[in-house]
């Protein structure tokens, strides 16, 4: 029952943020941005990506749909959402050390793992309402300007989907997705644990991020040992739910070193705010 | 000897003019089979297996009028080969060929006529045809050498249809891979990924059902 209240206590304090609400405005803004600018230009560039396939085949149907948008849309901002979630999720315990309410907090009845866990909990809700409000807004969105049909998904193959086979890999690939920005809240609360000022886990955050996407990516054999361990090879693996044979193995096993990176970052998070000597 | 040598040179001449005549009149035969059609709406199922496209069997409805309108309406998206899908808008069966008849040859148990065929209009995106034409006019088998897309085969298969029209048709087809600007997609991964050999071999079957034959079919089906 305390976890419980405190958890809503939490979520009341983050909703309570302005900062908390750029997220949101900032998803409403670039989705209608890249939305009104496809509505604009869209065709030309499918046409042309499609070119090749134009000149062998005659095409039936509308491939630039709301499906189609969505998922562009969920290309464009995985790189920025992280930034939005550290936003907020840094500043959690960062920010209260900072105002020193700490001291006011930990006098009530609630033990520090309680709080820690009510406010990771709250971290996790939030992160998941963003993914939520991205998922639909793209979607609902997409179809409402675009219409409803087939999903052409342009990676090394080009993949197409009937509208009847779409919905279930937007779902999977949204809830991979929000398992992502969990390991991205999970560094971001335990760099947050770490620091004084919220400044400091929000730009840690992004930094890590950064440098660990750019190991996962090059092609350089000395990253190649570091790859499997970091969450940055994984995090972009919603992607695979729109291959057209889903290595549901290769999944599996993201999914488990996303969870691990989730508890490791977690337990260390708990470990060190129990030990920590709250001055402030 | 010279009187010998006449009368073989003659001949040959004769026999030459022969099997042109021939070639043509096979041709003739198709010609007037495919005129008896003015215009069909068929069902149809479209199979594509290209490396790099990935797509379900579709179903489509595909509408024909003569000399050209040929129209395909598919539920949700589909892709249907441009080239040996239908018969009737590959140019070839019409008087501005030559064609020349080449030999017998039997496909599964039908005996049928080989017969190249070159597209006398300068324009024709096709350069050289060969078919393989059957004693009684259907066209089993089409092979095609493109200006500009390389070449494409189609093998036809017919059940007992009144007007000759096929029941299944396999196209291959030769196609250049689709660079895909990462831009575009921004998948970033694509761009650590090994680009694939970028000409490779197409194929396509179309499976036809359902056929209404001169029915009247308007224009408005075709815009």
């Amino acid at each position: 029952m305390t976890f419980i209240l405190t958890t809503k206590t939490e979520l009341f304090k983050i909703f309570s943020r302005p900062r908390t609400y750029i997220a949101y405005a900032a998803i409403l803004i670039i989705i209608l941005a890249i939305q009104f600018a496809i509505y604009a230009d869209g065709q030309k560039l499918l046409d042309f990506t499609t070119q090749n396939l134009r000149e062998s085949f005659d095409f039936s149907g509308n491939l630039l749909n709301g499906y189609f948008i969505s998922y562009l849309i969920l290309n464009a901002l995985w790189v920025h959402i992280p930034l939005l979630v550290a936003l907020v999720v840094g500043d959690l315990l960062a920010g209260e050390a900072n105002m020193g309410t700490f001291r006011f907090i930990l006098t009530k009845p609630v033990s520090r793992m309680t709080l820690c866990a009510s406010k990771f909990i709250a971290a996790i809700l939030y992160s998941a309402s963003l993914i939520i409000l991205l998922g639909i807004l793209s979607l609902v969105l997409g179809v409402l300007l675009f219409g409803s049909g087939d999903l052409i998904v342009l990676r090394d193959t080009i993949n197409i989907f009937s509208e009847d086979d779409i919905l279930w890999r937007c779902i999977l690939a949204f809830a991979y997705g929000l398992l992502g920005m969990c390991v991205v809240a999970a560094l971001s609360f335990f760099l947050s644990a770490l620091s004084d000022n919220s400044i400091g886990p929000i730009i840690g955050t992004m930094t890590i991020i950064i440098a660990c996407t750019i190991f996962s990516s090059l092609d350089v054999s000395i990253f190649h040992y570091i790859r499997p361990f970091l969450f940055t090879t994984y995090i972009t693996e919603w992607r695979s739910f729109f291959d057209y044979q889903i290595d549901y193995q290769k999944l599996t096993k993201a999914s488990l070193v996303l969870l691990a990176h989730i508890v490791i970052l977690f337990s260390f998070t708990i470990y060190y705010f129990n030990k920590k000597d709250i001055l402030s | 000897m010279k009187k010998h040598l006449l009368s073989l040179f003659l001949f040959f001449l004769t026999l030459s003019a022969w099997a042109q005549q021939d070639a043509n009149s096979i041709l003739s035969g198709v010609r007037t089979n495919f005129l008896k059609v003015k215009d069909y709406t068929a069902d149809a199922e479209i199979k594509v297996d290209v490396d790099f496209v990935k797509i379900p069997i579709k179903k489509a409805k595909v509408y024909y009028k003569q000399p050209d309108k040929f129209r395909f309406k598919a539920e949700g998206f589909a892709l249907l080969p441009k080239r040996g899908a239908n018969l009737f808008t590959v140019n070839l069966i019409n008087d501005n060929v030559t064609a020349i008849y080449i030999k017998q040859e039997v496909i599964g148990n039908i005996t049928t006529d080989v017969i190249k065929v070159i597209p006398l209009d300068p324009n024709s995106d096709i350069i050289l045809s060969t078919l393989w034409i059957s004693r009684d006019y259907k066209v089993y088998k089409l092979e095609s050498t493109t200006k500009n897309q390389g070449t494409f085969s189609a093998q036809f298969q017919y059940t007992n249809h009144p007007n000759n029209l096929p029941a299944q048709v396999e196209i291959t087809f030769d196609i250049q891979k689709a660079e895909i600007p990462v831009g575009f997609t921004l998948d970033m991964e694509s761009l650590n990924k090994k680009s694939q050999s970028k000409n490779t071999t197409g194929k396509a079957t179309v499976k036809y059902s359902g056929y209404l034959v001169n029915t009247g079919l308007s224009d408005a089906v075709f815009k």
